[in-house]
């Protein structure tokens, strides 16, 4: 189609000044991409701590998990009322965009990290990230690695009560992670902030597909 | 004629009048298996002279219902319990995603896409709106699909 056409025509534009931009910095010893509208990239790609979570068939997820493809990690918990099902929904339109690109979606994949272990079973988060796309990982943990974890990278949670004991809500971090196939953060996907009146807040898929294209294809992965 | 008649019939059913206050479109987010919370939304629109608000918000298909809003600031998702909710006097207020909402706590029943749920939305003038929401899949995308009316 046309418009698709047009759209290569454009990533390969933007490619080739990315490829500039990228020459230019590693001259200068740097790895990354010019400024990428709508990521926040790390000035050098940082390895993630070492973790040992559980994913949601009860298997052991650690930093090997996250190596071999790009990984999006969003931290919230399953009884989240809003934010969570609308970030999950995003990511699987991100998903579908990335589907239709010309490197596809199978070298990514995303991981919904529970801030919420008490609650949230293996069992209770395959039910959950599967009914936004059967590809979905949904990790877990005890309390104590789940805090070390996120603590290590700048993802903060609170909890608030509710009305009774197990009614608590979480407060917890907006921002979408992108881990690196070599298993370092990489960028920071950050929501867009809520305005007094008629603006709400969020990601924006189209805004994570185009940015994650500019820095995949910068890393010719 | 017909298309009259059906004209006629969306607005009805769009449209639960307590006086001034008309509900819009008010529909329910449908939730993964086994969710403890759900979303409720739709928009309000005050075309009396005086400010309304709303006190509260019932449904017999949820064991509670409380009315939130969802602030994204300083990189944090947070839920703000609001005590009420305030439709200006010929506005709008708007329900949905990422903004202001109602949730419905502990749903008596699984909710599935089309089903019906009932609820009574009461305002500060002692009114109370009969509203059925049908619950429906979330819509795609973030917050910037949001169109100001």
């Amino acid at each position: 189609m046309k418009s698709n056409a047009l759209l290569y025509v454009g990533a390969a534009v933007v490619a080739l000044l990315l490829g500039l931009g990228a020459a230019r910095l590693l001259n200068n010893g740097g790895t990354q991409p010019a400024h990428i509208p709508g990521a926040n990239l790390y000035p050098q790609a940082i390895p993630m701590p070492p973790f040992t979570l559980v994913d949601e068939e009860g298997k052991s997820f650690t930093n090997e998990s996250l190596k071999g493809k790009w990984s999006f990690l969003f931290f919230g918990y399953t009884y989240c009322p809003d934010v969570c099902p609308m970030t999950l929904t995003v990511f699987r339109e991100v998903a579908k965009q990335l589907a239709a690109t010309p490197q596809g979606v199978d070298n990514t994949q995303f991981v919904f990290v529970s801030v919420d272990p008490n609650r949230d079973t293996p069992e209770r988060l395959k039910e959950y990230v599967r009914y936004f796309n059967p590809d979905f990982k949904g990790v877990t943990g005890d309390e104590k690695t789940i805090g070390q974890l996120t603590s290590a990278i700048g993802i903060v949670y609170m909890k608030t009560p509710g009305k009774t004991d197990d009614d608590y809500l979480v407060d917890h971090s907006s921002a979408v992670l992108l881990v690196d196939p070599q298993g370092r953060r990489y960028a920071i996907f950050t929501a867009k902030p809520s305005q007094e009146a008629g603006s709400v807040g969020g990601h924006d898929p189209k805004v994570i597909t185009n940015a994650f294209e500019i820095i995949r294809q910068s890393q010719g992965a | 004629m017909s298309r009259l008649v059906f004209a006629a019939l969306i607005l009805f059913s769009l449209s639960a009048t307590a006086d001034d206050v008309l509900v819009i479109d008010p529909w329910v987010a449908e939730a993964p298996p086994g969710a403890r919370v759900v979303g409720g939304f739709m928009t309000l629109e005050n075309r009396g002279d005086g400010d309304r608000s709303v006190t509260s918000v019932s449904s017999p298909a949820a064991r509670e219902m409380q009315m939130h809003r969802t602030v994204f600031s300083e990189g944090m998702a947070r839920m703000v319990p609001q005590e009420s909710l305030s439709i200006p006097a010929h506005g709008r207020l708007v329900l949905e995603p990422g903004g202001y909402h109602l949730m419905l706590i502990g749903p008596t029943k699984p909710l599935a896409i089309g089903d019906q749920v009932p609820m009574q939305i009461s305002l500060d003038d002692g009114t109370t709106l009969e509203v059925s929401a049908e619950v429906r899949p979330r819509p795609m995308g973030g917050g910037h699909e949001h169109h100001h009316h």
